[in-house]
């Protein structure tokens, strides 16, 4: 038992979920707005976009690359759904089926052009993302479109206390866990990650592989962008752009390291709700938004801080 | 006799409390060209790091010039007057060759502008000195291999080096460029400069070499003064006799003989590719070990990688008397082929990931089902019969491979071909830089695997480990199999001689299969 608690506190998103713990325990006991159940309820809504869409960026980060176009590809999403979803339900479901094809289909692309043509994964993503944000500006120059009552709707749900998209993300944790944790292609994803040649002189097809972890990337992407259109009620070209930079952060400070294929996706959703959940705590705070930036930046550093120590005492300890 | 420009005295190194230098006592002296010869893994490039201040000695001091020195990096080793040559020098390409002689010194006015009229005119003094007619401004790009030795030359000199070291600088030379490179050497010496030269080419090294020093096991054999030693000899010191544990040996004697008669489980006929290898034929049985060895460079290591569909090659391969292609490793694994790497950080290991994900790294498929993996208790089970198997040091399937030993991570390395089940194993170099307890293991496990019936190839630079574990040994020189020995009726000093291709090829290449 006790040999478990150490192996818990060691894992590499332990520091994250301590940081998270500390700083929810303030909130709550600071603000009395903050603690409101109105607003926890909110927090919750809020943090399901950049839950999901980091959690196809872990995949994309235990592969030993980024993906630096999810941003590009939910602003595609989100115009896309505004200006061809109609009230039907038919409509509604090939509007969003297309709109996850289009997710699968930029991060098979990135995954080929990273793999086959061997073009490093941050170039070929960043130029993906200025192709996608142009088109997506080209297709809708100002937000708005439409979007169905019915669609909307699925944000508001609820189940007793829980709110829908809370779920959702949860489901989507679990699924990822699972996949990474407990197939083939996850373990194939973080043994390229965590040494490209040693996987494949291991007989493991590195292209495969990255591919498939691209692919899952736009398609989390691609359902953050549904799930925006539904919360927003309009489409809109610029939505996407914080969150490529927004969920690396996530990643990175949720304990996955830089091509070591360590890392679990739990950690990145707590850092996930730790970044929403600072935006909201200090809007509480009545700080302004441009410290919001520095501290968010503070924040990454000491998150990749403690992960350093983390490693250095863990292997100081062997 | 001239003073020493550097001593080294009584000097030590240790890797991971494996010792690679013991005891070197050595003095360079000014004028004075000092061949340095001996086996691949000898100690002469861990000698020149301690040198060039990229390693530090745990024992023994550095005089430089008569003063004890510790030489902190190689930056502080040219202040000292020490000049390191490289087989891969160190230039820019994309540079002229006078900005890469004053790297990092650039003569340069006040706002630190560099004065190119400087630059040049020192750059050209020392261009004539080595005798390399090119402008200052020539991209280093533009030069020939031969150009660049010498601009690497020049390069030292800027430095004013009182010595200078120079790795294997022959090797990419055709003939009369290597006469060449000999003048300008000689040149050096009468300048009152030391140099150091170290080479594979027994003529040369004596040819040119005052002195030269037999390194063997990280010792100093002898140092001599070159006209008094004669090839043989010199190759008689650098192998040395036989130093093998009875221990060992006796539990290595090979026990079940695989005879002419046991069919081949490999074939491999007119394997050839258009730069490392050509038209090597040979064939491998059942409960066979046969080693392969060569002076570093020779296409060894190439020929293993082609058999591991990680190198196209043209020519055929058999395996159980079917043709087999293969593009890539994963192919090889389906029929039964693994490879046991040399670089085995690199390209057999996830350092940060645990054994157990190591282990099953090749075999993901086989414990899954519909691509989910079983990770209960029975598939543990497995992975620690695997790690016992290996006689691996912990059975604890959760720690970090990088927390391991580098003998334990060959295991673990090794546990993962295994765990394919395979009829061929490939090991490059397999106990490079593992411990002598972690080296017996390794000895006897592959032997096992030997007689439970599998074909095995080892690449290795080491001969006595050849000696040791292996039914035959294929000498590869220049890319051909050149001769073939019988372990058991060959000695260190004929294989040495077929590796440095002092031995005319008995045989007809072709005719080393020895299964047709």
């Amino acid at each position: 038992m006790k040999e478990r608690v150490r192996k818990a506190l060691l894992t590499p998103s332990a520091p994250i979920v301590f940081i998270t713990g500390i700083v929810l325990l303030a909130a709550l006991a600071a603000s009395e707005s903050f603690r409101s159940p109105y607003n926890l309820n909110n927090v919750m809504i809020q943090m399901a976009a950049l839950g999901l869409v980091s959690l196809g960026q872990s995949f994309a980060v235990l592969a030993g690359d980024v993906d630096l176009c999810v941003g590009g590809v939910i602003s595609v999403v989100t115009v896309t759904a505004a200006s061809l979803m109609k009230d039907s339900l038919s409509s509604m479901i090939l509007t969003a089926s297309l709109a996850l094809l289009i997710g699968i289909a930029v991060g098979t692309a990135n995954g080929i052009l990273t793999s086959l043509i061997k073009i490093d994964a941050m170039v070929t993503t960043f130029a993906s993302n200025s192709v996608l944000l142009g088109l997506a500006l080209w297709l809708m120059e100002s937000p708005g479109g439409y979007i169905p009552h019915a669609w909307m709707k699925l944000t508001e749900a609820k189940i007793g206390f829980v709110p829908g998209p809370l779920l959702i993300l949860t489901a989507f944790v679990a699924i990822s866990w699972f996949v990474l944790d407990r197939t083939v292609v996850g373990f194939h994803i973080r043994a390229v990650g965590g040494g490209e040649q040693s996987a494949y002189t291991s007989g493991i097809s590195v292209m495969k592989t990255k591919i498939a972890a691209h692919a899952a990337a736009g398609f989390f992407a691609a359902l953050t962008g549904l799930y925006l259109s539904a919360r927003m009620g309009s489409g809109d070209a610029l939505s996407g752009t914080p969150f490529s930079l927004d969920s690396m952060t996530a990643v990175i400070a949720g304990g996955t390291n830089f091509s070591t294929g360590v890392g679990s996706v739990v950690g990145t959703t707590v850092a996930a709700f730790l970044i929403t959940g600072l935006g909201n705590i200090f809007n509480h705070m009545g700080i302004s938004t441009y410290w919001q930036y520095v501290l968010k930046g503070l924040l990454l550093v000491i998150a990749v801080t403690a992960a350093a120590l983390r490693t250095r005492f863990t292997e100081g300890g062997r | 006799m001239n003073r020493p420009f550097i001593e080294a005295r009584g000097v030590s190194k240790f890797f991971s409390g494996v010792r690679v230098l013991t005891d070197v006592s050595l003095s360079f002296e000014s004028g004075e060209v000092h061949g340095l010869i001996g086996e691949n893994g000898a100690g002469k490039s861990t000698l020149i790091k301690v040198l060039s201040g990229l390693y530090r000695p745990e024992e023994g001091t550095l005089l430089v010039k008569g003063e004890p020195k510790v030489i902190r990096s190689p930056s502080h080793a040219a202040e000292l007057g020490v000049g390191v040559i490289h087989q891969e020098f160190d230039l820019i390409p994309q540079m002229t060759a006078a900005q890469n002689m004053y790297l990092g010194r650039e003569p340069a006015g006040r706002l630190g502008v560099v004065d190119f009229a400087v630059l040049h005119s020192n750059a050209r003094r020392l261009l004539e000195e080595v005798r390399l007619s090119i402008e200052p401004t020539t991209l280093v790009r533009a030069l020939s291999v031969e150009q660049k030795q010498l601009l690497a030359i020049a390069k030292a000199l800027s430095r004013d080096a009182g010595l200078i070291v120079m790795d294997e600088p022959t090797a990419a030379l055709n003939g009369a460029e290597i006469g060449r490179l000999l003048d300008i050497v000689r040149g050096l010496r009468e300048g009152g400069r030391s140099v150091i030269f170290i080479s594979h080419h027994m003529e040369e090294v004596l040819e040119i070499s005052d002195r030269v020093t037999v390194l063997r096991d990280g010792r100093v054999i002898a140092t001599r003064p070159s006209s008094e030693i004669s090839e043989s000899e010199a190759v008689r010191m650098m192998t040395g006799r036989e130093r093998i544990q009875k221990r060992l040996r006796s539990a290595l004697d090979r026990t079940i003989s695989p005879g002419p008669g046991k069919p081949a489980v490999m074939s491999v006929k007119n394997l050839s590719h258009p730069k490392y290898f050509h038209d090597v034929s040979f064939s491998l049985r059942r409960g066979e070990i046969v080693g392969m060895v060569g002076l570093e460079g020779q296409g060894q290591r190439q020929i293993l990688r082609a058999l591991y569909g990680d190198m196209r090659a043209s020519g055929a391969i058999e395996i159980d008397g079917s043709p087999a292609a293969f593009k890539t490793p994963a192919d090889a694994l389906k029929r039964g082929v693994v490879f046991v790497p040399e670089e085995r950080k690199e390209e057999g290991l996830c350092l940060r990931l645990d054994i157990e994900q190591n282990v099953t790294l090749s075999t993901l498929k086989d414990r899954s089902a519909a691509g989910v993996l079983k990770l209960g208790r029975a598939a543990r089970e497995e992975v620690r019969r695997c790690m016992s198997d290996v006689k691996l040091s912990t059975d604890d399937p959760s720690r970090m491979v990088h927390s391991l030993s580098g003998g334990n991570q060959q295991k673990v390395v090794i546990a993962k071909c295994l765990a394919c089940k395979p009829t061929i194993l490939l090991f490059s170099e397999p106990t490079r830089g593992i411990d002598v307890g972690a080296k017996e293991d390794i000895y006897l496990l592959i032997r096992a695997l030997a007689d439970g019936g599998s074909g095995i190839m080892v690449v290795s630079g080491d001969i006595s480990e050849l000696l040791l574990v292996c039914d035959r040994i294929l000498v590869v020189h220049a890319g051909r199999i050149t001769k073939e020995f019988e372990a058991e009726n060959a000695d260190r000093e004929h294989i040495m001689r077929a590796m440095w291709g002092l031995e005319e090829a008995l045989i007809d290449p072709k005719g080393v299969s020895g299964g047709q």
